[in-house]
């Protein structure tokens, strides 16, 4: 007895049900089965489906990890941009001199020798501070520390939460000392 | 369904189109995940801070303690600082570090080699 007649035999066969239980004639064929493939639709399978469920959960998962990105990727160019002009400004502020603003520059200038005298401040230059802004950021104040004084010079009054302090060691008149530069964003 | 369970039952998988195509998704999706990377001035500004105390050195002669404090008021517990090849403290010690060294004078055209180390993460 070959394998289909066992199949046959079977009380759940779809064999048997097919070939109709044995007579010549089949009662039902295979294109009566499956006629429903040429109707209009579509057939979705199992696998199929859970295919789709995953790839729209990864698409989800990764719309959400780009989109969280994005967001820690604005924060951080924005305290980049803060930092970047904190730091210039106090570069700019022991290694210049500058006598229009001296937030730029307040160095002692040593006219004999034609040169600034770079990290060596003058207390009397620090009283032309007048106030700079790139764009949002701007420079709220200036701390002078030494031994013997400490000194803040307010540039700007506006309320920010979002502030950086940069210090830099210098000569202050002479005494060795802090200068902290505060450069804030109102964004 | 005999062959079928015949078939099931040989060692290995079988992997459905839907199912490689998904998992081709998936591997592409993880590779094309933006990679964090934290951008500071950091570095930079502990460049131009070394740079200081060795110009303010440089400028006005001072005693290895007097080095040390300044050191230490600039870095805290994360700058190092060796005078002639002698290590005057010992820092608290990061992942990262920064060296900055010069050759100071002093009043009797002797040389100082300085060298700062600072740590951070």
């Amino acid at each position: 007895m070959n394998i289909i007649n066992k199949l046959k035999q079977h009380p759940n066969s779809w064999t048997k049900f097919l070939a109709g239980n044995g007579s010549r004639k089949p009662k039902l064929f295979a294109w009566t089965y499956f006629k429903h493939i040429n109707s209009k639709g579509i057939i979705f399978s199992l696998d199929a489906g859970i295919s789709f469920s995953i790839t729209l959960v990864t698409v989800l998962l990764f719309a959400t990890f780009l989109a969280q990105t994005a967001s820690s990727t604005q924060n951080e160019i924005k305290n980049f941009e803060l930092e970047e002009k904190a730091i210039l400004i106090a570069d700019s502020l022991v290694k210049n001199y500058d006598e229009n603003n001296s937030l730029l520059g307040t160095c002692i200038l040593d006219i004999e020798k034609k040169r600034i005298r770079t990290n060596e401040i003058s207390f009397s230059n620090l009283i032309n501070l007048k106030p700079i802004s790139f764009g949002e950021i701007y420079v709220e104040s200036i701390t002078v520390k030494t031994n013997s004084f400490q000194k803040t010079f307010q540039i700007e009054e506006k309320v920010s939460n979002d502030c950086i302090s940069v210090r830099r060691f210098a000569l202050i008149e002479g005494e060795k000392g802090i200068i902290e530069v505060k450069t804030c964003t109102l964004k | 369904m005999y062959l079928e369970i015949t078939f099931f039952s040989k060692k290995g998988f079988v992997f459905s189109l839907e199912a490689t195509i998904s998992l081709i998704l998936f591997v592409l999706l993880l590779i094309a995940l933006p990679t964090h990377q934290n951008s500071s001035l950091k570095e930079l500004l502990i460049l131009q801070q070394e740079n200081d105390l060795l110009r303010v050195w440089s400028a006005k002669e001072s005693s290895p303690q007097e080095m040390l404090m300044d050191t230490k008021l600039l870095f805290g517990e994360t700058g190092e600082l060796w005078i002639n090849e002698t290590q005057l403290n010992k820092a608290k010690s990061e992942k990262n570090s920064i060296a900055s060294e010069g050759i100071i004078l002093d009043n009797s055209l002797v040389e100082n080699k300085i060298r700062l180390i600072v740590y951070y993460n």
